[in-house]
């Protein structure tokens, strides 16, 4: 299964850093995402979409694709927005 | 006013003399905020000509209309002057308290010109100058003397040099308010070759604006904006800027080992979910902020503000060192010192390279094994930094090539 992995306040809001998610688009994969820890929904949900905001990754290459395919191998991160420096 | 107090405090180092003249407020207007004032100043001030570590270089501090209204996150000022590292323009800013107490004195630009015979600090209440001998104060650290001068947040603000502004150190930073810095380009040298080691403010003027109730309103859908954002109301209190470092990391933006590499095999180890969960202490904020990003980290070592993003992926991922703590003492110790964190990792990392394909030897760094993030690297980092900055400048040789 594709690994998804959380970074910043989603960890505490989920209580993980990482969970194998089935799924075979980044829209599916969050979406099982949530099913699976629905404290994550307002978040990373907005009327059942994924929100703008959030920063998705597969395997190191951002996305806005929502359709974009996923295979067992692939590595999805999950960012809130994030900026500063 | 719209802002601005409309006034310049002009200093003459050379013969501890002042004088204040209106602010030209068509220059104002046309250059607006500190960085566009301060580099349109020092356009007439300095030409090519003039050696950055000469009396004839200056050292404009700026306000801009905003700072010390109290619009949030309304509290950064700039500097202004010629760089000693790179012979050209240099801004630098910085947050915290200083810039708004400035403001709070009567004046929106103060320019430093000249140099002291011996060392002083000068001490600026309301609008009346007075200049202290400080010659018991030079070599003191950064620390001591911000709270030797009498550092209070909202009443009276110190801005200072440490050892490596009086040092000349071309990445020496000026520090205010303890552990903010305007740091890259070496102003601190600039303020230590003039003499000048402190700049205290104390201040009641409160900056005027042009429609109070337009004002207030902004204000207040400001506010609903910045507590709206998960940006500005979670991750940044939370984590801090150091939240940068995962994505930076997972999209292969983070310069590792001298720029040799795009990702960091330790950047879980020294990103801002680490900070947050092993060395936070608590947030802190410059003053009108709601946001609050500044982190009160402490190790068995040390406690205090920081390290932002940048120094830690300074010291962390281009040093090749995974180790937090290390990284938090360091900062504390450049802070303590005044030197610039980002310039400082990153001239130790092309020391490390350089020590690695042999261009430099054990003996160029006194039997230092300057090794990408190996087990001596977090004291490697910290003894070479204090020994150019407290020691002889040029006892040792590799990190003298680096940081000259």
């Amino acid at each position: 299964m594709p690994l998804v992995k959380l970074f910043a306040n989603l960890r505490k809001i989920a209580g993980t850093k990482e969970a194998s998610i089935a799924g075979a688009s980044v829209e599916t994969v969050v979406s099982e995402l949530v099913k699976r820890y629905p404290t994550l929904a307002e978040n990373l949900l907005e009327n059942g979409q994924i929100r703008p905001h959030v920063i998705i990754t597969k395997n190191g290459h951002p996305t806005t694709a929502k359709d974009m395919p996923v295979t067992e191998e692939d590595e999805i991160a999950i960012f809130p927005p994030i900026a500063g420096g | 006013m719209n802002g601005w107090n409309g006034k310049i405090l002009e200093i003459d180092l050379t013969t501890l003399t002042h004088k204040a003249y209106p602010l030209d407020m068509e220059m104002a207007r046309q250059f607006v905020g500190g960085r566009g004032l301060g580099a349109r100043l020092l356009w007439d001030l300095v030409g090519p000509d003039v050696d950055p570590l000469s009396p004839e270089n200056v050292l404009i501090f700026t306000n801009g209309p905003l700072t010390g209204t109290g619009y949030q996150t309304s509290n950064r000022f700039s500097v202004t002057t010629k760089s000693p590292l790179t012979g050209t323009v240099l801004d630098a800013n910085s947050g915290g308290f200083w810039g708004m107490q400035f403001k709070k004195t009567g004046f929106d630009v103060m320019i430093v010109r000249g140099k002291a015979k011996a060392p002083i600090w000068i001490e600026i209440k309301n609008e009346v100058v007075t200049f202290h001998d400080a010659s018991d104060l030079w070599g003191m650290r950064v620390f001591a003397l911000t709270e030797k001068l009498g550092q209070n947040n909202n009443k009276r603000n110190v801005l200072c040099i440490g050892p490596a502004g009086e040092n000349l150190s071309r990445i020496a930073a000026i520090m205010n308010d303890r552990e903010r810095a305007m740091a890259r380009g070496g102003p601190g040298a600039v303020m230590g070759t003039k003499n000048l080691k402190a700049i205290v403010v104390e201040g009641n003027e409160r900056p005027d604006v042009a429609d109070k109730e337009q004002f207030k309103f902004m204000l207040y859908e400001t506010r609903k904006l910045l507590a709206a954002s998960p940006l500005t109301s979670q991750a940044l209190p939370e984590f801090g800027t150091v939240v940068l470092m995962n994505i930076m990391n997972n999209i292969g933006a983070l310069a590792t080992r001298n720029h040799q590499q795009t990702q960091f095999e330790g950047a879980e180890a020294i990103s801002g979910e680490e900070l947050t969960e092993k060395y936070l202490v608590k947030n802190a904020a410059c003053w009108a902020c709601p946001i609050g990003c500044t982190r009160i980290s402490k190790t068995d070592k040390v406690e205090g503000e920081g390290p932002e993003f940048e120094t830690t992926w300074a010291f962390g991922a281009q040093c090749g060192i995974d180790d937090l703590a290390a990284i938090i003492e360091v900062n504390s110790l450049c802070n303590d010192l005044g030197i610039d964190t980002i310039s400082a990792g990153s001239c130790i990392s092309w020391a490390m390279e350089a020590f690695e394909k042999g261009a430099l030897t054990l003996e160029d760094t006194d039997g230092i094994e300057l090794r990408f993030g190996n087990a001596e690297a977090k004291v490697v980092t910290a003894a070479g930094i204090r020994r150019i900055h407290e020691g002889p400048i040029r006892r040792t040789q590799a990190l003298r090539v680096a940081l000259e």
